[in-house]
């Protein structure tokens, strides 16, 4: 065999070797890009929380949803939070909203929701990394599901998938419980 | 061309030499984790292991780096045939140890390789990689040094093709393996 195609295999070897090293890393940048992003922040993340349930006593306990539903963290000063919620409005009662400020918004946008203000504490305490952020919670108050909203239309597939877009009367209102 | 085919396994069995030589403790800790050596061997054999690595990587480099000169050494096929053997046992052992980690994978928990060559978990990739480097060995051994390069362009594709398959041989496992995933987070 000639030096010149004796190279000529070797190069088609490291060729063949060099597909499988690029294969393998476009799948994995494929797995990265298709996971949540990773909050740096220290503390509880709050789409670590799916699986967990809300406690039923306490401050956080004021987010559950009787019944089930849906959470949402917002803040008066995010134009997105309001597009987000005229989304959900639909839930009525279903609904929890969580703002950082006060509730105008939602009583203007969702006047059957519970909304509890200046919960700025809340954020923290369950590690809600930005507003709007939204929690699926099932009537037994484990969380479901979440969602970092960047869209209206995002939302209503998630509501699709979490089984939500038909509201059902709640078992009780949140201002029975209180 | 067969000088790369050498020259490539040799500088990756250095390369773990090395790596195992600056940290013994993931070796050994990885034989354990395997789970497939008897618990009294496994001190023996990672001090085995780093030692056979660097001889045999530094005695197919001599040869490799001999047949890039013209000579032809003696003992050239024997350096060959030596890593064939040492990659050949890799590769088995690598089927084994990956057989025997698989329950234990399912559970989620990280088996490390122990190779020196990244800290990626244990797969049928590691075996692959060994089997590829027995390959290129074995055809070393069986046309050593041929075709001899005779000009320093020839060299420089020697050395080019030394490197590129070495670097690729090296990352395989890394880059064929599985990105964790975290469970139960939907978003």
């Amino acid at each position: 065999m000639s030096f010149t195609a004796a190279a000529l295999t070797m190069a088609w070897i490291v060729l063949a070797l060099l597909a499988l090293v690029c294969a393998g890393l476009l799948r994995m940048v494929t797995d990265l890009r298709s996971r949540p992003p990773e909050t740096s922040a220290e503390g509880i993340d709050a789409r670590r929380l799916v699986g967990f349930g809300l406690p039923s006593s306490g401050p956080a306990s004021a987010v559950r949803p009787p019944g089930g539903g849906i959470v949402l963290f917002s803040s008066p000063s995010c134009p997105t939070c309001a597009a987000v919620l005229a989304e959900i409005a639909g839930l009525g009662p279903r609904l929890v909203v969580v703002s950082l400020g006060d509730c105008a918004g939602t009583a203007a946008g969702a006047p059957r929701a519970h909304c509890i203000p200046q919960a700025g504490e809340l954020f923290d305490r369950l590690g809600i990394p930005a507003a709007p952020f939204l929690l699926a919670v099932d009537a037994a108050g484990t969380i479901t599901s979440s969602l970092l909203p960047e869209s209206a239309a995002q939302v209503r597939r998630w509501l699709e998938a979490a089984d939500l877009l038909d509201p059902a009367p709640p078992i009780q209102a949140p201002e029975e419980l209180r | 061309m067969t000088t790369a085919l050498l020259a490539a396994p040799a500088l990756l069995l250095l390369w773990a030499a090395a790596a195992h030589l600056r940290a013994p403790g993931p070796l050994r800790a990885a034989l354990v984790a395997h789970g497939v050596l008897p618990a009294g061997l496994h001190r023996p054999v990672a001090i085995f292991l780093v030692v056979a690595e660097a001889v045999v990587g530094f005695a197919s480099l001599a040869t490799a780096t001999a047949w890039f000169a013209g000579s032809r050494p003696v003992a050239g096929r024997a350096a060959a045939l030596a890593v064939a053997g040492l990659t050949l046992a890799y590769a088995g052992y690598a089927l084994l140890a990956w057989r025997a980690t698989q329950s234990i994978r399912g559970a989620r928990r990280h088996v490390p390789c122990g190779c020196g060559l990244g800290n990626e978990p244990l797969t049928g990739w590691h075996a692959t990689r060994a089997a590829l480097m027995a390959l290129a060995a074995l055809t070393a051994a069986a046309w050593p040094g041929a075709p001899t390069p005779s000009g320093p362009a020839d060299q420089a594709m020697v050395l080019a093709a030394t490197l590129a398959m070495a670097l690729l041989l090296g990352v395989l496992p890394s880059a064929r393996a599985q990105a964790p995933r975290t469970a139960g987070v939907q978003i």
